[in-house]
């Protein structure tokens, strides 16, 4: 009798331990979503109300979900305000503060060599178009170059990505003809992520220029973890298309970027690229110099290696504020390669509109001022 | 009829149509109402100063009837002068921002008000006793707890690693430390000197040396702050155990100050050393190695010292002063207490907040916040008395004395406590 009892106790001390560790989620509030669509943030949200949890499992979620709502960038501040009512149930409230969404400034350069080229324009960036994190990205070069180009991108929440870049461009930067050249680029990509850290994906370009061309590029990209001090991604896509009169285009892209913090704040960046093209590539498509500092299309060829590294730091009595020391070098060619080099300096700020507004001077064949916002 | 459409107009639109129609989001519910206007004079600078700021921004944005100015006045020090100064000439902030250790000479000048019958119950319950006991004189309570911090030990975890040390096991004790130290403390080039330190104590006056100390039995002053007791057998034993550490297992350098010992750790010079918790923001985000933070380590008993600051309402005015009061209550409310500690490092002052689900959730992810926690428990503040800044130059003196100049420990405390002794007797006259 007294080991019957003995049991009892045990099986009721052991059920009230367990109950103990389990909490009922009553209700699930969000608050301070002005813009961003309440179902998009509960998807996000994998808790299910009138459930009960294991309270440390509950910490575990709760801390996935914060990480996973500070990942879709929309979110100044994400905060769990929880309430334990009368009958010991949980209300838990997820306060948001939304960030600003929309960014706007200035594009493109002006350069000087002889005589100035501007080629400067306005861009648009919205971070959260229907509420549901997809983005949308105007530029409209407005002086040599006069034209469009708008890029969407999805949630990149989701494991697939797709991203549109149509683009429609008037070159009147040849001054001596005074004429003028058109282009008209389509370029739908959508990549997917397989494992942890590799994508997988393709994009397909139209190009219009003189005659009609077309580029299939499938890829392949690694990402390391984006929070560890050292960051890098690899990307690599084979390029096959047909140029005008079934012609054929051919080629392969690499890229590597690397990024680490250093002490306070500052960071380095090296980004390095290296591109074959080869074929009936239009004039439009053609491997040129990206080195800031040149004209455009200063150097070209069948074959480019890009480089460029930057370090940056935040003034420490104004963190909204960053400095940036930067080299750019090409190497490029058909057969005998020639290089380039330019180097310069930036200045960075953050703010509520801008995300942020990069003015670099660049000093190179000639000067430059870049405004460096391509997406 | 040809209708040219230029890109600059197309251009023009898009602007026009995406930036109004954000910005409308933004203006909906904005009523115009004159606020009261409140100045608070604040410490905060550089990334607590960002996350101090964006409260009262915050602050400002969700109401009307008051607008708080943030504005920073330098460190403790220098606001206690200015606020002194301000005091004759009638310009005083309305709150400020005081090192809880720095609230004596203004209660003696009769500057400030008690508080304790405007502080509702929730506060008075909600808030842990040690922070109340910053700010309470006599019972009377002359500020609101805000930012509150203890000393934790900071640890470069890849230098660990490099030792072949467990970084995730820290020294505890002293003895520890100094075990941990000699293996630490290394000569990279084989130049003769020391390329990396394993520890550094920066004994900040009465700061660094009340909790030693403590740890060893002994107290800084007597209760009734008319007697100085660090220079028992007590306070020597903690000096002569730095001045082992320094001198004997020279695993510490024994001339650098704060300032000097804080560039050496940033750049990894220093692998150990007691800082406050204050600091664990900056430290995470700033350090381009991984920060193990830890318990202060104990000699005999644990003991760690509570600082920080309180805010202070310094208007008279009545409609002022109401105002203050509900901007202070806002700035220190449980999600607001939260926010700070994450944002900075300074300790939750809330039972409810260190109870919290966020809290909780956040330790797992950020477990170096969670240990200056820990130590509330053992958490005390230091020995109030209005002479308390003239004491804090006296031990500094002291210390350097003993540390760098290498004097007789007991004879060099038996000095300053006579001086401590006048100046309390001082007071007392």
């Amino acid at each position: 009798m007294k080991l019957i009892r003995l049991c009892l106790l045990f099986i009721a001390l052991s059920a009230t331990t367990i109950l103990a560790d389990q909490v009922y989620l009553k209700d699930l509030r969000i608050t301070g979503n002005r813009i961003t669509k309440k179902e998009y943030i509960m998807r996000l949200i994998d808790l299910k109300v009138n459930k009960s949890y294991d309270v440390d499992r509950l910490m575990d979620k709760m801390s996935i979900i914060k990480d996973r709502l500070y990942s879709t960038g929309l979110f100044e501040n994400v905060f769990f305000d929880d309430q334990i009512d009368e009958n010991n149930n949980l209300i838990l409230t997820v306060k948001l503060r939304e960030k600003n969404y929309l960014h706007f400034g200035p594009s493109g350069r002006i350069y000087y060599k002889d005589a100035l080229y501007p080629d400067i324009g306005l861009y648009i960036d919205y971070l959260n178009l229907l509420g549901r994190n997809n983005r949308l990205y105007i530029n409209t070069p407005m002086y040599e170059n006069q034209g469009i180009a708008i890029k969407f991108q999805n949630d990149p929440m989701r494991n697939y990505q797709f991203t549109a870049l149509l683009k429609y461009l008037v070159d009147k930067s040849n001054r001596v003809s005074e004429s003028s050249i058109k282009s008209f680029t389509v370029v739908p990509e959508i990549t997917f992520s397989v494992f942890n850290d590799f994508e997988i994906g393709s994009s397909f370009t139209y190009n219009r220029y003189n005659g009609s061309s077309f580029l299939f590029a499938p890829e392949l990209s690694y990402s390391s973890n984006q929070k560890s001090k050292r960051h890098i991604t690899l990307d690599t896509s084979i390029i096959l298309g047909a140029g005008e009169q079934k012609s054929v285009i051919y080629g392969i892209s690499s890229r590597a970027n690397y990024k680490q913090e250093l002490l306070l704040q500052m960071s380095l960046k090296v980004n390095a690229l290296m591109d074959f093209l080869d074929g009936d590539v239009p004039k439009n498509l053609e491997l040129t110099n990206r080195s800031r500092g040149y004209p455009y299309g200063y150097l070209s060829g069948n074959k480019r290696f890009y480089f460029t590294s930057e370090i940056s730091f935040p003034l420490p009595w104004s963190p909204n504020i960053s400095i940036a020391i930067f080299v750019d070098s090409d190497i490029i060619g058909y057969n005998n390669l020639k290089s380039i080099l330019s180097g310069g300096a930036g200045l960075k700020l953050y703010s509520r509109f801008f995300n942020p507004l990069n003015i670099d001077l660049i000093v190179g064949k000639g000067i430059e001022i870049n405004f460096n916002n391509e997406l | 009829m040809k209708i040219k459409i230029s890109f600059h107009s197309i251009a023009s639109l898009i602007f026009t149509f995406l930036i109004f129609g954000n910005f409308s989001v933004y203006a909906k519910g904005v009523v115009k109402r004159k606020p009261v206007e409140i100045v608070f004079w604040h410490s905060m600078s550089v990334y607590q100063e960002n996350a101090l700021e964006n409260m009262i921004e915050e602050y400002n944005k969700i109401q009307n009837d008051v607008r708080v100015t943030g504005i920073f006045q330098g460190l403790y020090n220098d606001v206690r002068i200015k606020l002194l100064n301000s005091s004759k000439s009638g310009n005083l902030p309305d709150i400020a921002q005081v090192a809880v250790e720095y609230l004596d000479p203004f209660i003696q000048e009769g500057l400030i008000e008690p508080l304790n019958d405007v502080i509702p119950d929730e506060d008075k319950n909600d808030i842990l006793q040690q922070f109340w006991s910053c700010v309470t004189r006599n019972g009377k309570i002359y500020a609101y707890p805000f930012n509150q911090s203890v000393q934790v030990l900071y640890y470069n975890k890849e230098a660990f690693k490099k030792a072949g040390l467990d970084p995730d096991k820290p020294p505890k004790t002293w003895n520890d430390v100094i075990e941990y130290g000699k293996k630490l403390t290394k000569d990279f080039d084989g130049d003769g000197r020391i390329d990396q330190w394993g520890i550094l104590i920066s004994l900040e006056g009465v700061f660094g040396f009340t909790p030693l100390i403590r740890q060893v039995g002994g107290e800084f002053l007597d209760e009734e702050r008319k007697k100085a007791l660090f220079n028992s057998d007590k306070g020597v034993k903690v000096m002569k155990l730095l001045l082992d550490m320094a001198y004997k297992y020279k695993i510490m350098p024994a001339n650098w100050n704060l300032f000097e010992g804080t560039n050496a750790f940033l750049s990894g010079k220093i692998v150990m050393g007691p800082i406050t918790c204050a600091g664990i923001k900056f430290a995470e985000n700033n350090l381009p190695w991984e920060l193990g933070i830890a318990p202060l380590p104990y000699i005999e008993n644990k003991s760690v010292l509570l600082g920080g600051a309180g805010l202070v309402i310094f208007t008279d005015s009545s409609k002022k002063r109401k105002a203050a009061l509900n901007f202070i209550k806002w700035l220190t409310n449980k999600e607001n207490c939260i926010k700070w500690h994450e944002n900075t490092g300074y300790l939750p002052l809330r039972k409810s907040a260190i109870e919290s689900y966020e809290l909780k959730s956040f330790y797992l992810k950020h477990p170096n916040y969670k240990v200056p926690v820990d130590q509330l428990p053992y958490a005390r503040p230091p020995d109030f008395t209005p002479m308390l800044p003239q004491i804090d130059q006296i031990i500094r003196f002291a210390i350097q004395d003993i540390m760098i100049n290498r004097k007789d420990p007991k004879s060099v405390l038996d000095l300053a406590a006579k001086k401590v002794d006048e100046l309390l007797g001082g007071e007392k006259e």
